[in-house]
């Protein structure tokens, strides 16, 4: 009887360990990370902004290096409007496209044309194993739509559109005003009715993951810090995309703004809405609150 | 009126006879293989992961000294999956009920059984119903205690789920409670 107990305890016990592995995250190997980014200053306009090239700056220099360190091949296409001196600060309206960190200067008209076509290059550019991020920072309009610096609006349907015909993980950071209203919740119908249990399930965006930074009525904000936070004068930047910098990684001190690791080492959608959650660096009590996608799957990002 | 009240008696004493409290516990561990039912995820059709259930008969019913219908609740975790295209689903914890018959044949058991219940994935708090339907072939390592191989299929929002098990299962002997 005891030697029978000793047995069943030992199988219980073997059974528990085994089973009490799991599997995930691990890295996957061999794919390629594409960010996207459009950043417009509306220049001496009555519409201009502060932060939006700074965004873009260091969104591309953040992201870069941790698809360096990750070990995975990293690809930019930047439109910008404005140019930055030394001391991050906007000098003009100029408008430039830049492919894998070569730059050339572009028609301000061309703007939303330009970024049509990069996102139909990338399209056809990209496997299903690539990781997109489009990045946007600049002024966004009540229905998702946004405002591109040669003053056309592109159409929040289009931009979907556009991004569903890219067949591989997408991450969407909006950062402008009202930009939670991309983020589709119609295909999020309730998972905890049993009545509609076996309904077909449709979703309307695929392999999209969302962070958008303001709810539908709200504005997105733009923040300056200054020499003793930056280390390299004052600073502006779009509140939202500060706030994922840090949270991936961006270091701000004494010594000036500086790439490093994030505190994971998996950086996932998930991780990040979840830091997010936890309170906006520098808010100063500006009202802006980001919206996500809910998902039942995470996008892993990075792996370090 | 007075047939009503002696049929009724009648019942009573045959629900009484049949009816044992005999709780038993289980502990399974099994691997789950997901298979996506929705657009959004087309390009990665099963996911797979483990999972750890534990159930608990609150009530059983035994007829004829073989079969048994038994209810009880069930909980357990299942782990986030196997990354594929950078993707993964999301662990989750589930809570249920179930009922479930079986027939004891010497040594084996063969049984069914129904659950419906409630899980949340963690990270994301995202709440789903399920349901679920299930096999199993046993064998009686000792006259309370059972270890089982199962098949259960569940069925939640964009996602249906095989779980493969084994398990084990405590009873409290037929007579030594009520």
């Amino acid at each position: 009887m005891v030697n029978d107990m000793r047995m069943l305890i030992f199988f219980l016990l073997t059974l528990f360990s085994l089973s009490s592995c799991s599997f995930g995250p691990d890295s996957s190997d061999g794919y390629s990370v594409y960010f996207v980014s459009a950043a417009c200053n509306y220049y001496q306009t009555q519409n201009q902004l502060s932060g939006t090239l700074c965004d873009q700056y260091w969104m591309d220099r953040q992201f870069s290096f941790l698809a360096d360190c990750a070990g995975v091949e990293y690809h930019n296409v930047l439109l910008s409007q404005g140019e930055l001196d030394s001391s991050f600060t906007d000098i003009s309206g100029k408008c430039f496209l830049t492919v894998d960190n070569v730059q050339k200067e572009i028609q301000k008209d061309s703007f939303s044309s330009e970024l049509e076509a990069q996102l139909e290059n990338l399209a056809a550019a990209v496997s299903s194993d690539d990781i997109l991020i489009f990045h946007y920072s600049g002024h966004g309009l009540a229905d998702g739509s946004l405002l591109l610096a040669d003053d056309k609006v592109y159409d929040a349907d289009r931009l979907i559109s556009q991004l569903d015909s890219i067949s591989c993980c997408k991450l969407i950071l909006l950062d402008c005003c009202y930009s939670a209203s991309n983020i589709d919740e119609e295909g999020s119908d309730s998972r905890t009715d049993f009545s509609s249990l076996f309904r077909p399930y449709e979703s309307k965006q695929t392999r999209t993951w969302y962070i958008a930074a303001a709810q539908k009525d709200q504005l997105s904000y733009s923040v300056t810090l200054d020499d003793s936070i930056t280390g390299s004068g004052n600073i502006s930047f779009g509140l939202f995309s500060l706030n994922v910098l840090i949270r991936c990684g961006l270091d701000l001190g004494s010594n000036g703004i500086r790439t490093s690791l994030p505190q994971t080492g998996h950086l996932t959608f998930t991780w990040l809405v979840n830091e997010l959650e936890k309170g906006l660096y520098y808010s100063g009590g500006l009202s802006q609150q980001f919206e996500a996608t809910d998902s039942v799957r995470d996008l892993v990002l990075f792996s370090f | 009126m007075k047939k009503t009240l002696i049929i009724l008696f009648l019942l009573q004493q045959t629900v009484l006879h049949a009816f044992s409290f005999t709780p038993g516990a289980a502990a399974a561990s099994a691997l789950v293989l997901s298979h996506n039912l929705s657009l959004e995820d087309n390009s990665v059709p099963v996911r797979t992961s483990t999972a750890v259930f534990i159930t608990l008969d609150l009530a059983s019913f035994t007829f004829s000294e073989r079969h048994s219908l038994c209810a009880g609740l069930k909980a357990g975790r299942v782990s986030a999956s196997i990354i594929h295209e950078n993707t993964y689903l999301l662990a989750s914890r589930r809570l249920g009920s179930y009922i479930a018959y079986s027939c004891r044949l010497g040594s084996f058991s063969l049984g069914c059984s129904t659950a419906a219940g409630f899980g949340v994935t963690e990270k994301q708090d995202i709440s789903f119903a399920f349901v679920e339907a299930g096999l199993s072939g046993g064998i009686f390592i000792d006259s309370s205690l059972l270890f089982s191989l199962g098949l259960d299929v569940l069925y939640r929002r964009e996602f249906l789920e095989t779980h493969i098990s084994v398990s084990m299962k405590l009873m409290v002997p037929q007579g030594v409670i009520g």
